[in-house]
């Protein structure tokens, strides 16, 4: 968490003239701000371990963006300090921000261009630091009404409710986990075919209580999850007679999901790896490297996001667990990001076996389901199949 | 057999004598880490852990051909996902674990100690 001196918030800003309003919004709030327009001094607050916001200005929110995710190639993950990413749009540019928004590229973005909101800015930077541990709302209600009784009343009223409600709070945040496991345990069920009543049960329980509570935000982070185990029931519901597993055991095994899109020329394949297992990791390296193909590797799904943003890619094989998101939601994701690589071939490379698990990718719009460990032959077919060449299988 | 290394240059590609041993060296260490997490995880009770590194060896006990090794890890995969798993299920699996995985581990610093001797001569 930022000391008593160390900045909340690092604005980014190619033309400080432009951003005079937001500036002069800012300097009215709590927030210790530093202003910059060098990539170096960027890259060194993304290094200091200080927990911060990183809000960034340019005349083109996709610049701001490719911009961001260009240092972030450069800085290693150990050294990656914890921070959010806002960026300011123009108003023509709101549907992209809200894009990106939902895609998880940003945390969260200002219409700056013009500022219609004047405090937005304030109330955007607040809530993106409270969830990095830094609170800046004052703790008791200050616009003080006048003094006829009424009004007195009124405040009084507010006062006690807001203090009610931060109670809740933090009541609220271990319901929201609760509900979390139970989504993540259903899910594993479902997986394995083996829901049961207990699960909905529980996930009925939780509902009740989280549909009596009003805090949205929260909620929204649940979505996606929330999402894909609804559609995973509901494939349950429509083919409750689909078998367990995929017949193949420890052979690892290649399944076509759809028509492949053969390309004009063909090209030396550039693999991205996103695995979060440096063993696999390595292995799969060797071998991809040993074919003359070109190797990239993400260890989670930011720097996979910084990568698809700024390198392109022939092929990327996706692991489904990763640290922080599931890679179904990345390819889920990709072809609406609208960037370098949002039809570039996702093939699906995980130790999960079960044919529902197949099917989810296949509605994500993966081509390939890869068993792990990753194999020559099966990744030489991968190629073939999208007509990518493989140095040391020319002729 | 308790692990087969016919099909590691399929994972690796066609790599040279040293270079096989280096991996086999590195594989053998993470076995080891692996083994010392999963035990402490099973004993501490932590399935979600648990379940997270089981799934993980179930794939490297494939790169040395570690079939046995690879089922026992499955089976603790399904296991920790039961809402309630018993603990002599617990306790059951992390002795049939614990014997396989060490068998393993032996088979492996074995061939590496006679690839060793080999690439010494």
């Amino acid at each position: 968490m930022p000391g008593r001196n160390n900045a909340h918030l690092l604005l980014y800003s190619t033309n400080r003239k432009d951003d005079e309003l937001l500036l002069s919004i800012l300097k009215q709030s709590e927030l210790r701000f530093e202003v910059t327009n060098s990539k170096q001094q960027l890259l060194n607050k993304l290094k200091d371990g200080i927990n911060k916001l990183i809000l960034i200005s340019t005349p083109s929110l996709v610049n701001s963006v490719r911009f961001y995710y260009e240092c972030l190639l450069d800085i290693p993950d150990e050294e990656l300090c914890r921070h959010a990413l806002v960026v300011t749009c123009s108003r023509h540019e709101e549907r992209q921000a809200f894009n990106y928004y939902q895609s998880r590229v940003v945390d969260d973005y200002l219409l700056t261009r013009p500022l219609y909101e004047l405090h937005r800015p304030i109330s955007v930077c607040y809530a993106q630091l409270e969830r990095l541990g830094v609170n800046l709302h004052k703790s008791i209600l200050t616009t003080e009404l006048n003094g006829d009784s009424p009004a007195v009343a009124h405040n009084s009223l507010i006062r006690e409710g807001a203090e009610r409600k931060l109670k809740l709070r933090g009541e609220f945040e271990t319901l929201i986990a609760e509900f979390d496991q139970a989504i993540e345990l259903a899910d594993a069920h479902l997986s394995k075919q083996e829901i049961s009543a207990d699960d909905v049960k529980r996930l009925q329980g939780l509902l009740k209580r989280l549909h009596q509570s009003s805090f949205r935000p929260s909620l929204i982070r649940l979505q996606h999850k929330t999402l894909n185990l609804l559609n995973a029931l509901l494939d349950k519901l429509t083919h409750p007679d689909d078998p367990a597993d995929i017949e193949s055991n420890s052979a690892p095994e290649i399944q076509q999901l759809s028509a492949q899109t053969i390309r004009d020329e063909a090209q030396v394949c550039r693999i991205l790896l996103v695995e979060d297992d440096n063993v696999s990791a390595m292995m799969s390296r060797r071998l991809i490297e040993g074919m003359g193909l070109s190797f990239d590797w993400a260890s989670s799904g930011r720097r996979a996001l910084a990568l698809l943003q700024a390198k392109p890619f022939d092929l990327i094989l996706m692991d489904i667990n990763l640290p922080d998101t599931n890679g179904l939601l990345i390819a889920d994701q990709l072809p609406h990001m609208n960037c370098i690589n949002s039809s570039t071939v996702v093939a699906i490379l995980t130790g999960i076996k079960q044919k529902h698990m197949v099917q989810r990718a296949a509605k994500v719009g993966a081509k390939h389901y890869l068993i792990k460990p990753l194999q020559h032959e099966v990744l030489a077919k991968v190629c073939s199949r999208h007509n990518l060449k493989i140095p040391d299988e020319t002729p | 057999m308790v692990i087969n290394l016919s099909k590691l240059s399929s994972h690796v590609g066609n790599v040279s004598a040293a270079d096989k041993l280096e991996l086999l060296i590195r594989l053998s260490n993470s076995l080891q880490q692996r083994h010392d997490e999963i035990i402490k995880a099973a004993t501490e009770f932590e399935l979600s852990l648990l379940n997270a590194l089981a799934h993980k060896l179930k794939t490297h006990a494939l790169y040395y051909g570690a079939i046995e090794l690879h089922h026992i890890c499955a089976e603790a995969e399904q296991f920790t996902l039961q809402a309630q798993p018993g603990t002599f299920e617990l306790q059951r699996w992390v002795k049939r674990f614990s014997a396989q995985s060490i068998a393993v581990q032996q088979a492996l610093i074995d061939v590496i100690q006679h690839w060793d001797h080999q690439d010494a001569r």
